[in-house]
């Protein structure tokens, strides 16, 4: 009865009726602004669809489910200890995981960890402080777990069906965000929205993480096992 | 109004994901697995046997000839966990041996020393690749800094089973 009414909600007036919207917003911006840097630098580099192209795209969409969690998350501002710390974990370990696995498929474990890492706990802990301290905590050690994790599992995978596994990687985490989206439209559903924002966080997140990925997949240092 | 709002992001979800799904998913790398025999166009076969130890691929020998054609043989039995998943990325190599399928083949194109790493970089060697006429290439393959955790004492980290 409660995922009706969430479906229902997507269409409504609350947030949850913008998180469609803020999908679209953030994948256009990400393969508009791919779409430059592929017509201005990355045509001329061989084989950079062949190479890089699978796991770039994936990385886009992967922000593309990421970014409209945020901004239901900041809505609401406040939540209760346990929500908060729900959604300071999950999204630091999607976004950390995602990020730095498909990072990691093309530039090995260190640089995929790092980079999975920094895009995890900044974004576990931003999201987990609707709740104060616990859900900081929650948000850097899974932001920091995730980030670590998915660039092994995708070094892992290098001899192995990498490609497979990140399709159904890729769908187990958006089924987990999603999850994530209804979970956050139950414990609030009561409350009312207190922050009204436009699309301009959107932007920006979606612009900086697909312009930073894009550049490491392509420039950045790699591993022996890339080089 | 709500609706047909949220229908037409949808759709345009859809229309983004097709167009650049298209672009992105057409041209794939052809095939994964590489190194598999090549000896039905070979020139001079060049055999070299391989086996782990102490955490390093030992080649023997460990210096051909450029423009040869370097058939390596592992040892299986003196192979662990994850040296078994080799990658030689200076020749675009990835294939992991088995007790059936134990050879790797490429044909030795460019001189210089180059790496061979297990495909989690815990395993590491090192072969060289001469000029034609015998002498050594300056160029050396530039090795990473990372760690041997999986081959000190035989081979068994978290990942790497056995």
């Amino acid at each position: 009865m409660s995922f009706k009414e969430f479906i229902k909600e997507l269409n409504g007036s609350r947030v949850e009726g913008e998180l469609i919207k803020t999908v679209f917003y953030s994948l256009l911006v990400s393969f508009a602004l791919f779409a430059v840097l592929y017509f201005f630098k990355f045509r001329y580099i061989s084989d950079f669809i062949p190479k890089y192209g699978f796991f770039l795209f994936f990385a886009i969409l992967s922000f593309g489910l990421v970014v409209p969690t945020i901004r239901q998350v900041r809505a609401y501002k406040r939540m209760n200890c346990m929500s908060g710390m729900m959604v300071g974990m999950t999204i630091g370990m999607m976004a950390g995981f995602l990020s730095g696995y498909f990072v990691g498929a093309t530039n090995g474990m260190f640089i995929g960890g790092v980079f999975g890492m920094t895009v995890g706990v900044t974004l576990g802990i931003w999201t987990g402080s609707c709740c104060g301290v616990m859900g900081f905590l929650e948000g850097i050690m899974a932001g920091f777990m995730g980030g670590w994790m998915g660039a092994m599992t995708a070094v892992m995978l290098i001899n192995d069906n990498l490609k497979l596994a990140s399709l159904l990687i890729f769908l187990v985490c958006a089924v987990i965000l999603i999850s994530l989206n209804y979970m956050i439209f139950l414990e609030t559903k009561e409350n009312e929205r207190e922050m009204e924002e436009d699309h301009f966080i959107t932007l920006v997140i979606s612009f900086i993480l697909t312009s930073v990925t894009s550049w490491i997949v392509v420039f950045g240092p790699r591993s022996l096992l890339f080089t | 109004m709500k609706v047909r709002k949220n229908t037409l992001y949808t759709i345009g979800i859809v229309l983004i994901l097709f167009s650049f799904g298209f672009l992105f998913l057409s041209q794939g790398e052809s095939n994964l697995v590489t190194g598999n025999s090549i000896l039905e166009n070979a020139g001079n076969v060049q055999i070299v046997k391989m086996y782990v130890e102490n955490g390093k691929y030992i080649i023997t020998p460990s210096e051909f000839k450029r423009g040869d054609i370097v058939r390596i043989e592992a040892d299986m039995s003196k192979m662990p966990g994850c040296s078994k998943s080799i990658v030689i990325s200076a020749f675009n190599i990835r294939k992991t041996l088995t007790n059936t399928n134990n050879v790797i083949e490429f044909k030795a194109e460019k001189a210089g020393t180059f790496n061979i790493v297990c495909s989690m970089n815990m395993y590491k060697g090192v072969f060289t690749i001469l000029e034609y006429d015998g002498s050594k290439s300056n160029f050396v393959e530039q090795a990473s800094s990372g760690g041997h955790s999986c081959g000190g004492s035989g081979g068994g980290c978290g990942g790497c089973g056995g």
